[in-house]
């Protein structure tokens, strides 16, 4: 049984390497360590907290000391001022930054990366400076008294509380990767790159932003309020941009994004801080020495470069990116054999599922489209030909929600979507590809496809890392499997979209959204940058999708391909509808050759071929089109 | 005007080898068509010669002199021009600012024209980029943005020009234009390397193509033999294996 989002869990063989340190580290470094483990510890765990809101969710804070300090002072407030116990302290403690992070986000979540990152410093800043000023948290001084974790009738001892705290470190690591590796997390790491494509796959971009934020800034505080326990005391000057560095040395030279990363770079860095403080005034510019150099020795981060001089040791099957060049031949071959012999299908009746009216849409000044209108049937394929700058990835961005338009209206199965939210138009069936195909380069082809199942696979941050909704996610893996085998791509499953050619990078996408069984599929340059083989995939493929009822609107220039394929074709020209009709009644409609095929027709004569039989001219367009085809023949 | 030739040519990504031994010539006002099927190496080719790739083996040469170990820009300025599968421009720039980047390595040459000049020539084939000069080049449709590409490619006034899939997103009136501007640049003695997915369209606008398939050239020939023989041509494409004429 594979899993869909791994094969195997993750990350076991550093949480061994990890555990593996815990334990070897002290009678290595002698009783100096335990303070500095203990701390190490702490760090860890903030740097957990980063990793997740900026490794994993792309938004980087700098105003973690913010955080530690309000776990910090949450812990000491509750257990010193109301005599609370510890481990409610530490809830606390989890709690109050929590809800700190999700007051930022309201503010600023919607800036830019830069300027939240800004955002975010200006709070850590602003924190210490508050608790400095008021008296209940005893101003400079700060308040102590902070009562230690009980083990029976005793403290704690600084070994123990060393080996406690790493525990609790490594709990955080195990749950973190749970979260790294589900449908939640997925989600994270895409739209951390991109935006558009996460909305266009259901995910509440704005939502789960927030959610990050939170989880990373709750992690954090407890990571405060653990140091609190550990130092008994409390006080601002503590709480100093001097952790924000520290953290982000941890996070990027361990390995930003990866979560054990962070936790060994913490590591790391607690080792280098040991011994660099024993050079006095040259501590800094030891460690910002050897912060240069780490970055030099391990670029990407300690854990990426680990595993790539693993991967590159283990030998690599020549057929994992060799194959695709002839691979997909063969599985081509057969569908193409259909695509000849399809039998045009009788134009799809019914009211019209899809309707777009009068929209327009300025871009400061420039029209990119102007009173639009367009109706599509159940199970049609509708193309959408045009010049360049037409307006045609406009109109499909309208659809799809990722531009609102200053008038007119959308409507799909009787649902007004003008002004629903893109995330929420997926769970009306809407599924699209781009122009350029959108990928997270860094994530698998089998990654990238398992987010298409977004909505039909568990989504709650809790049911992801426990429960059953992990069992469903796992499950999930033979549809992806399934679909990536039809597109001729199931040998690539494992690689890197950075691998793949633009082919390839275009039929994943495509399959991002077949696993979906969209309603209403959009296609922007369906099949441009595809080879003959590829082509031939996609056709048959889109055919059988609106066989089975699929509504299908796709741009494509390849005229020969769109009379083919498409029942209807509507020719957008500087934001109006120029035309519609067939396949065939359009490209010899007179003005559409003039505007949009310069002058030719659909084989490239010069002039209009006003008396051409339709099923010649579609036969000729076989000869020019598919190479793969007339192999098949 | 010079030829590009290689010889050689085997390189690859990491431990995993691309090309294997690819020996190709453009000649000065020639277009070479070079085809084949997705993942065949045809974008590391363009690379490899480019000076973007490092090359586990073989000779690049422009004219008589041996390219090899030459950085991308001194290649420029030996007139070898490449325009890249995915554009690359710099959407935060406007249009005219893309186009005066793309006679960086060139515009010292005592013989260079003006900038003006030279963008007279590019509005002249896409009239659509004189319209947004200022616009940033983000702003551009897809299509646009690819003339951006080829006429940020067009300003450093190669001799020898390398085209990606330079008709990628571009409308069948615009290929024709484009079509007929690659014509133009080879009776003025320009070299062109063209990479295209239509293959027949490719064939039929140059004089000699080359057919690649799993980093090997299966085909090699003038381009009207080449359309004349389709069997071979397919063969080659696909591979003998995998074909089943009859």
């Amino acid at each position: 049984m594979t899993s869909l989002l791994a094969r195997r869990p993750r990350g076991i063989g550093w949480l061994a390497f990890i555990t593996a340190l815990v334990f070897v580290l002290p009678p290595a470094l002698g009783s100096d360590w335990d303070s500095v483990g203990t701390q190490a510890a702490i760090w860890a765990m903030a740097a957990i907290g980063l990793d997740l809101m900026w490794g994993l969710a792309g938004h980087a804070s700098l105003g973690q000391q913010g955080f530690i300090a309000l776990g910090a002072y949450a812990v000491a407030v509750v257990t010193v001022k109301w005599g609370w116990g510890v481990q409610a302290a530490l809830v606390v403690s989890v709690l109050v930054a929590a809800v700190a992070a999700l007051a930022i986000g309201w503010i600023a979540l919607r800036l830019k990366e830069i300027y939240l990152a800004l955002a975010t410093l200006g709070f850590g800043l602003m924190i210490p400076t508050i608790l400095l000023a008021l008296e209940y948290t005893g101003k400079a001084t700060g308040l102590y008294g902070i009562p230690g974790i009980p083990a029976g009738d005793h403290m704690l001892n600084a070994r123990q509380l060393y080996l406690l705290f790493w525990g609790i470190a490594l709990v955080m690591v195990v749950l973190s990767l749970r979260v790294r590796y589900s449908m939640t997390g997925l989600s994270w790491r895409v739209f951390a790159h991109n935006q558009d494509v996460a909305e266009s796959c259901g995910v509440n971009t704005v939502r789960e932003k927030r959610k990050a934020f939170a989880v990373g800034a709750g992690l954090t505080g407890l990571a405060g309020g653990l140091y609190a326990v550990s130092s008994s005391a409390v006080s601002p000057a503590t709480f100093s941009l001097h952790i924000v560095l520290i953290l982000l040395v941890a996070v990027v030279v361990g390995g930003k994004g990866t979560i054990v990363g962070p936790v060994v770079g913490a590591m790391g860095v607690s080792v280098a801080l040991l011994y660099s403080s024993k050079l006095g005034g040259l501590t800094d510019v030891v460690f910002g020495l050897g912060f240069v150099l780490a970055l030099k020795v391990v670029p990407g981060g300690f854990v990426q470069t680990v595993q790539r001089v693993a991967g590159g040791l283990r030998p690599r099957r020549q057929d994992t990116a060799h194959a695709p060049a002839v691979a997909p031949v063969d599985e081509a071959t057969a569908p193409a054999a259909h695509a000849t012999d399809h039998v045009r299908r009788a134009a799809p009746t019914g009211d019209p599922v899809l309707t777009i009216q009068g929209v327009s849409k300025n871009f400061r000044g420039v029209i990119a489209l102007s009173d639009v209108g367009l109706e599509v049937r159940p199970g049609e394929i509708h193309g959408i030909v045009g010049p360049n700058g037409a307006g045609k990835s406009t109109l499909l961005a309208v659809v799809s929600g990722l531009i609102h338009p200053d008038a007119g209206h959308v409507t799909w199965k009787g649902q007004e979507l003008t002004r629903m939210p893109a995330w929420r138009r997926a769970s009306t069936g809407l599924a699209r590809t781009f122009q350029t195909p959108q990928l997270v380069t860094d994530l698998t082809v089998r990654e990238n496809v398992a987010l298409g199942l977004y909505m039909s696979v568990g989504k709650g941050l809790v049911r992801g890392v426990v429960g059953r909704e992990r069992a469903r996610l796992n499950a999930t893996s033979e549809t992806v499997l399934a679909v990536l085998d039809r597109l001729g791509l199931a040998h690539i499953a494992e690689l890197e979209c950075s691998e793949l050619s633009f082919g390839q990078l275009r039929l994943t996408e495509f399959a991002r959204c077949l696993v979906r069984e969209p309603g209403l599929l959009l296609l922007d340059e369906a099949a441009s940058g595809l080879d003959q083989a590829e082509k031939a995939l996609l056709v048959d493929e889109v055919r059988k999708l609106a066989d089975a009822g699929t509504t299908v609107c796709l741009i494509e220039h390849d005229t020969d391909l769109v009379a083919r394929v498409c029942d209807n074709v509507t020719v957008l020209d500087a934001g109006v509808v120029l035309a519609r009709g067939t396949g065939d009644e359009i490209f010899r409609n007179a003005s559409v050759q003039a505007s949009y095929m310069g002058g030719r027709d659909l084989n490239g004569r010069s002039g209009i071929t006003p008396t051409a039989d339709a099923e010649a001219m579609a036969l000729d367009a076989h000869d020019l089109v598919v190479e793969g085809e007339r192999v098949a023949d | 005007m010079t030829t590009l030739k290689a010889h050689g040519i085997t390189c690859g990504y990491g431990k995993l080898p691309v090309l294997h031994d690819i020996a190709l010539e453009v000649d000065p006002g020639d277009i070479v068509a070079l085809v084949g099927p997705n993942g065949a190496g045809k974008t590391t080719l363009l690379k490899a010669l480019s000076g973007e790739m490092g090359l586990t083996g073989g000779k690049v040469f422009i004219g008589d002199q041996d390219v090899t170990s030459w950085s991308i820009r001194d290649r420029i300025a030996a007139g070898l021009t490449h325009v890249p599968e995915h554009r690359h421009l710099f959407p935060n720039l406007s249009v005219r600012d893309n186009l005066l980047l793309g006679q960086v390595a060139t515009r010292r040459k005592p013989e260079a024209r003006s900038a003006d000049e030279l963008m007279t020539s590019v509005v002249d084939l896409f009239p659509v980029l004189g319209e947004r000069m200022k616009s940033a080049a983000g702003t551009l449709s897809g299509g646009q943005q690819q003339m951006l590409a080829i006429g940020r490619g067009l300003m450093s006034e190669p001799s020898m020009i390398l085209l990606d899939e330079p008709s990628l997103g571009l409308a069948p009136g615009v290929v024709e234009r484009l079509l007929d501007a690659f014509r133009s640049l080879a009776e003025r003695g320009v070299g062109i390397l063209l990479v295209e997915q239509y293959v027949e369209s490719a064939l039929a606008v140059s004089s000699r193509g080359y057919v690649l398939r799993s980093g090997h050239i299966s085909l090699e020939g003038a381009s009207p033999e080449l359309l004349g023989d389709r069997d071979r041509l397919v063969s080659a494409y696909f591979g003998t294996e995998n074909v089943s004429v009859h």
